[in-house]
Parts: structure tokens; C-alpha cells; sequence
């Protein structure tokens, strides 16, 4: 049933992963084994292989470049700014003569599952970025529940945002800016998102009443895709993007 | 784990058999040997958050490049079994969601592989819902291994039948009791997707789920499988602050956090006893191992552990 089996064992071997957790755990002098072209199960593998032919031929198709890796962060991360203004970009294409009505598209760090590698990126990479079958979702929000939002962001540390700046000041968002203009309470802005957080999920509960609702029919992982697509279409690469659009002031 | 401190052989042997010239060699002792003196060994196997990972990461990923996979996981679970056979394995749920896998085939991959590898047990993610509930029950008959978990109401959903609150495991005269539970639904999943599931606090069930396993039915050692997170700077009920509440639940194996944990965290239970909690991070990249030992004449419990990182 397995293949050859070589196994390195490394004693004390202990911090090849971070350990998320803050609690001190106690660590052993026993040593830990790292397989290391590791043996496979043959029945196991054997198995998967009609599935993986199948996945492959779909998953694998290359369709843009990326200078560098992007990848999640705590405040501010070139993964979440890259979802965001792909987002911006393609609703903008979708919407046509009304694209001008897009203010803000805001996400929830836990919705990207996955990083974007350097160099080919493909469909499969897109479909681990964004697992979900998520749709696109347009609201437009009171000022009063854009303050909320704003409030939301800070409470977590930064969220992906697009379209906004902001600096997150204690428990206190200042320095709001939309489109490059400060916000106004007063106002009413549309904001681009899923339809997971519009219906109330990680308790984004300000998107429950919104003043209008719009919704795209279209799934976000297919307009993540077609970003790729156009940027490749125009010769461009994936550039990893950090412009100070959410920062913790001193 | 504290009982790590047994390095020394013969004071874990003086603590554990009451004598420590016979047993000098332990735990490479074999396993007719370790009977012979009244000691049974349960290897405890477990994952969680395994997220639809098939195949290993692909060697362009940033951060775990080249790890886990179906197939490297199930080589090493053969290799412990022919150390000692007498093996649980167990997943504390999330198994869906993370790879085009799940996309593209719903989940069935994933539950043919689990009974395969022989998984005993999982208990059910807020991801396993992530292309509703219904779908849980439409790719269940891939599935040879129990659904546990006793803090969801099922009543009006297609699972109402095919979720069990506890599974007794008998193993080498060993009882086993296994229960589990999941995280608050509403929030974290569309309504859509969980429909009338009905969530409940897990603290008091789990507890009268355990005491029945342990008082009533007999069992030597109790285990959770838990999707309720790690620990939260805020209240929400998690492994860590659930934990110290409860009283007749031996070992938590926990999951929803990813939280890489090298070894389970010991802590009191309310009764002023020991309560393990573990976690291995996510996507099968470890595989979690517990080494469970039980005296038959002290009727007491040793734990050794030693994740395997794939």
C-alpha cells in the first residue's frame, strides 16, 4: 500500500510554525518528524486521480501574472486592496453610463481564504481566493450607517476597503475620505460588497436597512476572474498595491 | 502535556503502575506487553479545518508550499497504525470549503477520502454548511464515519436523522465516549444555508451529554470535538473559556481558530481536574497524535503527545 517512505528527523524541531495561540505551550524535547518526500497511500492516491484530472483541466488555466505575492495583513494588505479596486473596477464595467454612483467596496478579511502567488495565477487560484459562492451586491448607505461601518473597521483593525481612506485613531475612525472628498453624515453613499455581508453576516449589522439595494446577479469569484482576464487582455500584470488607504495613527 | 515530565521512565512508572523495574523501556514497550500489565494504549488521530485541501499546497504558495495532502496524511496514519492499531480518528469539523475540490464535486471527494483513511468521527463546521445543509445530507451516504454533535437542533432540516449527540467507541476494553459541538450559526453563515438548524449554548448540553457518558454509561475518557474557536478577546463561548466550566470531558480536540497548537493546553475543569485542549491549525497540514495510556489496577491516565507535520 505506500511507496517508499523517507522520513528526516529533526531533534527539538519545534518552530517551523507560528503558533497563533497567545497561552505558553509546553514544548517537548521528544523529537518532532518532518516527512519530507513523504510516502503516499496509494489506494488514497489512486482515488483522487479521476477527481484531480477533472479539476485540473478547468483549474489550471493561467490567466495573468502577478509581480509579487499578495497576501492578507493585519491593517492594510495588498490582497484586500487588490479584491477592492478589482471590485471598483469591474462593478464600474457592469454598471456602464450609472458607473459613477460607486463609492466604497468593503470586504471582511476572513472572506479571502487564500494568498495570490508570484508569477501565473490561475482560475484555481482565484476559486481558493474566493471559495464562496458569493454575489455581488450593491447598497446604498445613510451617512449615519456609513459612520457605523467606519466604526466596524476600526473595532477590527482594518478590514479590505477600496475607494475610501482612513485612519483608525483608538477605537475612533478619522480623517474619512471618499472618492478624495471628506465624509459628509449628511450625504447617502453606495457601497459595493457581498451579498454574505449584506445580509448580516460577521455581524455587519448596518447593511440590514439600506436606503436602496442593488443586486448584480453576478458572483464575485467570476469578477475577480474577469479582472484578471481584462488586465492580461491589456498587457498588465498584477501589481501588489500598499497606498496608506487605512492606517493607525501614532 | 504535563505528563511529558515522564522522560523519566521510572518515576512515570512508579506514578502510573505503582512499580518501576518491570515496565524500564516504556512507551516503546510493545503492546502485548503493556496488556500484560494491565496498560492499554489509545493513539488518538485528529484533524480539523482540513478545508477541502486534497492535494498538498502547490510549491508557488507563499506560505505553506509543498504541505499536507489526502494521500501523504493517509501514508503516515498507516505507518502509526503499524506501531499500534488501536488507533481513533477523529476531525473536529470544517471539512468543506477552501479548495475548487469542493466547487467543483460538492464535497464528495472529501467524505469518500475520510472513509477510506477509516475516520471514526467529526462533528459538522459552520464551512460544511457552505453549500447548504442539504448538501451535507445529499453527499452523507459517502460517508462510513459518525456526525456528532448534540448542541444543534436538526428537527426541521434533512440532517433531523443522520446527527448523532455522542458515539460510545469500545477499544481494547477501553470506552470511549465522543461528543460534540458547534459554533452560533447566525452572523457567521446565511440563514439560507443553515436553514432551520437551531443553535444552542454548547456549555450545558455538553456537560449533560459527558456526565450521562461518564456516569451513566460507563465511559473511561470523554472526548469533545469542538467548532467553537480557540479563545476570543471577547465573551464568546470558545475551547478556552468553556473548558474550566465543564466536568466530565477529558480532552478537547477543537477547530474554527486554525490555531496551531505544538501541544494541548492543560487546564483545570471545575472539578479541579485535568481538561486538555488541542488544536492542529488547518488544511491537514499536521495531524494531530495523543498517545493515551490507562491503568487498569491504578485507573489512572497518561497522555503523551507528538504532532506529525505533513
Amino acid at each position: 500500500m505506500q511507496l517508499t517512505l523517507k522520513i528526516l528527523i529533526f531533534s527539538a524541531f519545534i518552530s517551523l510554525y507560528s503558533c497563533t495561540s497567545k497561552v505558553a505551550v509546553k514544548k517537548t524535547s521528544e523529537s518532532h518528524i518532518i516527512i519530507n518526500q513523504a510516502a503516499i497511500d496509494s489506494a488514497v492516491y489512486k482515488l483522487i486521480t479521476p477527481y484531480k484530472n477533472a479539476h485540473d483541466e478547468q483549474m489550471h488555466a493561467v490567466i495573468a501574472t502577478a509581480d509579487e505575492a499578495l497576501v492578507k495583513a493585519d491593517v492594510e494588505s495588498t490582497l484586500g486592496n487588490f479584491f477592492c479596486d478589482a471590485v471598483i473596477y469591474q462593478t464600474k464595467q457592469l454598471l456602464g453610463k450609472d458607473s459613477a454612483m460607486v463609492d466604497v467596496a468593503i470586504f471582511n478579511k476572513g472572506g479571502l481564504r487564500n494568498s495570490i502567488p508570484k508569477g501565473q495565477v490561475t482560475i484555481g487560484n482565484i476559486f481558493e481566493l474566493m471559495p464562496f459562492d458569493n454575489e455581488l451586491i450593491l447598497l446604498k448607505l445613510s451617512g449615519e450607517n456609513f459612520k457605523e461601518m467606519c466604526y466596524k473597521i476600526v473595532e477590527k483593525g482594518g478590514i479590505p476597503i477600496g475607494g475610501m481612506r482612513m485612519v483608525m485613531k483608538g477605537s475612533t475612525p478619522t480623517d474619512i475620505t471618499i472618492k478624495g472628498k471628506a465624509f459628509d453624515i449628511n450625504n447617502d453613499y453606495w457601497v459595493v460588497t457581498s451579498d454574505y455581508l449584506a445580509n448580516g453576516g460577521d455581524s455587519y449589522t448596518f447593511f440590514k436597512n439600506p436606503k436602496e439595494k442593488k443586486v448584480m446577479n453576478v458572483l464575485l469569484r467570476n469578477i475577480i476572474i474577469n479582472y484578471c482576464e481584462t488586465l492580461t487582455k491589456n498587457n498588465q500584470t498584477i501589481k501588489p498595491i500598499l497606498d496608506g488607504r487605512i492606517s493607525v495613527s501614532k | 502535556m504535563a505528563e511529558f515530565q515522564y522522560q523519566n521512565r521510572r518515576d512515570f512508572l512508579k506514578y502510573f503502575v505503582g512499580t518501576s523495574a518491570l515496565l524500564a523501556g516504556f512507551p516503546a514497550l510493545s503492546k502485548n506487553t503493556l496488556l500484560s500489565k494491565g496498560i492499554s494504549h489509545l493513539t488518538i488521530l485528529y484533524t480539523n479545518d482540513v478545508h477541502s485541501r486534497i492535494e498538498p499546497f502547490p510549491e508557488n504558495d507563499p506560505k505553506y508550499a509543498n504541505k499536507g495532502g489526502f494521500a501523504r496524511r493517509a501514508a503516515e496514519i498507516e505507518r502509526i497504525k503499524q506501531e499500534n492499531d488501536n488507533i481513533l480518528l477523529l476531525d473536529a469539523g470544517d471539512i468543506f470549503q477552501g479548495t475548487p475540490y469542493f466547487n467543483l464535486f460538492g464535497g464528495e471527494l472529501e467524505y469518500k477520502l475520510m472513509s477510506m483513511m477509516q475516520y471514526d468521527a467529526t462533528t459538522i463546521g459552520n464551512h460544511d454548511f457552505d453549500l447548504g445543509i442539504d448538501n451535507i445530507t445529499k453527499q452523507m451516504p459517502h460517508a462510513n464515519f459518525a456526525f456528532i454533535n448534540c448542541n444543534y437542533n436538526f428537527s426541521n432540516t434533512s440532517l433531523h436523522d443522520k446527527i448523532i449527540p455522542y458515539k460510545i467507541f469500545e477499544k481494547q476494553g477501553i470506552k470511549i465516549g465522543v461528543l460534540g459541538y458547534g459554533i452560533e450559526l447566525e452572523g457567521l453563515v446565511d440563514k439560507k444555508m443553515y436553514k432551520e438548524t437551531i443553535y444552542q449554548n454548547p456549555l450545558p448540553i455538553a456537560n449533560a451529554t459527558a456526565k450521562l457518558l461518564k456516569q451513566d454509561l460507563g465511559c473511561d475518557y470523554v472526548i469533545a470535538l469542538s467548532h467553537l474557536g480557540f479563545s476570543y478577546p471577547t465573551k464568546k463561548i470558545s475551547d478556552m473559556s468553556m473548558a474550566p466550566l465543564t466536568e466530565y470531558i477529558d480532552l478537547i480536540i477543537g477547530g474554527h481558530s486554525h490555531t496551531f497548537l505544538e501541544h494541548p493546553v492543560k487546564l483545570k475543569n471545575r472539578a479541579n481536574k485535568d481538561v486538555y485542549v488541542t488544536q492542529v491549525g488547518w488544511a491537514g497540514i499536521w495531524l494531530g497524535k495523543i498517545d493515551v495510556y490507562f491503568s487498569a489496577n491504578t485507573k489512572k491516565i497518561a497522555h503523551n503527545s507528538n504532532n506529525r507535520k505533513i
